[in-house]
């Protein structure tokens, strides 16, 4: 089957030309578009377009240092260790996480023992109490003192917000269960929690 | 292959020396036969196009950390250059074309997100040619390239390492390989790229329907060469027994084909699951849960990287995808009105527009056909391809009315533009108080 003839590509008929159906809607030949067997090899095009567009933009983060600059910070947990960290909160976390555990490091505690009997007077009057947070990396952990930092005594949003604080690793616990909602029940997590003190926190700006 | 070398070597030469000059003297003559109107319309077009660009690449490594379903996506990925077996439940070439990137800047957030931009980089210009191809118009083309480029919807998914970006560029590739092919090698070569969408997900294979339909209606190859889009399921089979057989894994065709049925039978028993970012079928043409990809708060200011799409080619596409059958049955029915409507569109015009419906069609029936199993277990970026093929039928279309109608279709792009300017903060993650993004994102149900 030969094909028919190219049709020439028309971008833009002067305006006079516009008006009415065009040739091929009229004409019984079945119609081709662009160009048929002296068209662009246009898979070729596209991949030879594609590694360049790939080699071009390779190039343009490697000069830039684009990766050093988002580099992750995620080393620091080591007990001992004082790390700078960014936690996600929205205000009623104060009365919504709680942990419960017997043990303790250094004075601090969860809210409740293992059994759910509440220890201590709650995170906003004891600022030995534990709870449990989560990293804007989604790293969890457990911490006392946020809410004694001057800047969460401030007025707080209504709506999600982060805090940046030096956060003092005291120790490791194991066999903790966490609470999310004040209305929710303890679920045992299945990992070691890193256990620690929060100071020094700042709404980033 | 020397032939085929030679040919792209002397392309390039020839475009490199004589094109390029060529080109810009035709690109003034074109500029200088334009009216006010259509000039006015190539530059929306151009700032569509330049600033989909920006809002891809622009901060695209924040937030640092996994967001959506990048995390088993990535670590799966990671897992490929350890030669650890993949456990996630799709295909595996989207995976280790991800680790390409982190094998090029590490594992971090640039190179987990590095090949998925590239990917959607090279949709807007596997878009200029589709619509060139089909609707034998390079202003079709510029304006596919545009509405891609500028729409939430693309971007989103350009900006995260996630697998349907990727996917679809190869859907639109294995498209323009089909409706350029000359010979039996060009419809080979759309299967091997229709292989290589499948290869990324599933879904992809649904290109074949559309490709096999637009080599047989133009006509330009034999029609027996169709047979050749066959090779999508060898290439699919190679490329997961390449992968089994990279992480260690037994990647006979007998094991191989035993790991696909198992992932099958999983697919299909989806529906059990739960899943607040779930919305049914009929729910995606209407935005009813459109996914925030990327979320990050820092202090008390968002970013987000919203799946909503540029609302006013979406109403378009939506419009068209009611009233061009409609259309078209009341023609077939009274036959007098079919000269009013040749009038506006011509025959070609109207079998690119059909054939993008079809291609619309084909990547939604999967989830109609398993709604069963599945349930309301689906989610709005399966509408990603089905969204594609509707830009194109809608550029297909503006280039054809502009001839008759300029300033209607400037004044059309110029609010697409202005849409798109006003959405920008929210698709391209810009630092937001929770007022400014909820001004965007106008339902509960478009916030994270």
């Amino acid at each position: 089957m030969a094909p028919p003839a190219p049709a020439p590509e028309s971008l833009h008929p002067a305006p006079g030309q516009a008006a009415g159906p065009e040739p091929a809607a009229t004409t019984a030949t079945p119609p081709v578009a662009a160009a048929t067997r002296s068209g662009p090899p246009v898979v070729l095009y596209t991949v030879f377009g594609f590694l360049c567009m790939g080699v071009a933009l390779w190039l343009v983060f490697a000069w830039t240092g684009y990766k050093d600059r988002y580099s992750q910070h995620s080393e620091g947990w080591h007990l001992g260790a004082t790390k700078m960290i960014e936690i996600t909160l929205v205000r009623d976390d104060k009365k919504n996480l709680a942990c419960a555990s017997d043990r303790s490091f250094a004075g601090t505690h969860c809210g409740f023992h293992a059994n759910i009997v509440p220890w201590g007077p709650g995170p906003d009057r004891d600022v030995n109490t534990l709870q449990p947070f989560n990293t804007v990396r989604n790293e969890l952990f457990l911490a006392s003192g946020l809410w004694f930092a001057q800047v969460l005594r401030d007025p707080l949003p209504s709506s999600r917000f982060t805090v940046v604080c030096n956060y003092h690793v005291t120790g490791v616990l194991k066999n903790v269960s966490l609470r999310w909602s004040p209305t929710g029940s303890f679920t045992p997590v299945d990992q070691s929690v890193a256990v620690g003190t929060l100071t020094d926190c700042v709404i980033p700006q | 292959m020397s032939a085929t070398v030679a040919t792209l070597a002397g392309g390039i030469k020839s475009w490199m020396t004589r094109g390029l000059a060529d080109r810009a003297r035709q690109l003034r003559l074109t500029w200088q036969t334009m009216s006010f109107a259509e000039r006015m319309a190539s530059v929306f077009l151009a700032a569509m196009v330049v600033g989909g660009v920006v809002l891809r690449i622009q901060d695209l490594a924040w937030p640092t950390w996994f967001t959506f379903d990048e995390e088993p996506f990535v670590k799966n990925a990671h897992s490929y250059p350890l030669a650890i077996a993949d456990n996630n439940d799709h295909p595996p070439l989207g995976k280790m074309l991800i680790a390409v990137g982190m094998l090029v800047f590490g594992y971090n957030s640039l190179g987990w997100r590095f090949i998925p931009l590239l990917f959607g980089l090279q949709s807007i210009c596997l878009a200029y040619w589709l619509g060139r191809v089909l609707f034998d118009s390079r202003r079709a083309g510029f304006m596919a390239a545009a509405f891609m480029a500028a729409d939430g919807f693309f971007i989103s998914y350009s900006r995260s390492g996630l697998l349907d970006g990727m996917m679809i560029s190869f859907m639109l590739w294995g498209m323009v390989a089909a409706l350029a092919a000359r010979t039996w090698r060009g419809v080979l070569a759309a299967g091997v790229l229709i292989g290589l969408s499948t290869s990324i997900k599933w879904s992809g294979a649904m290109t074949a329907i559309p490709a096999a339909v637009g080599i047989l209606i133009l006509r330009r190859v034999s029609i027996f060469s169709v047979l050749w889009l066959g090779v999508v399921p060898v290439v699919h089979t190679l490329i997961w027994m390449g992968a089994l057989r990279l992480t260690g894994k037994p990647s006979d065709p007998v094991a191989t084909w035993r790991v696909i049925i198992g992932l099958y039978k999983h697919h299909l028993d989806l529906g059990h699951y739960k899943n607040d970012l779930c919305s049914p079928w009929y729910g995606w043409p209407i935005l009813m849960h459109p996914v925030v990809i990327k979320a990050s708060t820092s202090g008390l200011k968002s970013r987000y990287s919203s799946s909503v799409g540029n609302l006013v080619l979406w109403a378009t596409t939506d419009l068209l995808l009611v009233a061009i059958p409609v259309t078209t049955l009341v023609i077939a029915l009274r036959t007098r009105f079919r000269r009013y409507w040749l009038a506006i569109l011509d025959r070609q015009t109207m079998r690119g527009v059909w054939l993008m419906l079809l291609g619309w069609f084909a990547f939604m029936a999967p989830w109609l056909a398993t709604r069963s199993t599945r349930g309301n277990y689906t989610f709005s970026h399966y509408y990603l391809p089905c969204y594609a093929f509707l830009l194109v039928l809608l550029a297909g279309l503006m280039a054809k009315l502009e001839r008759r109608y300029p300033w209607l279709v400037t004044s059309y792009l110029g609010l697409a533009l202005a849409m798109a300017i006003f959405f920008a903060p929210v698709w391209g993650e810009f630092s937001l108080t929770s007022s400014a993004a909820n001004l965007r994102l106008w339902f509960p149900a478009w916030r994270p």
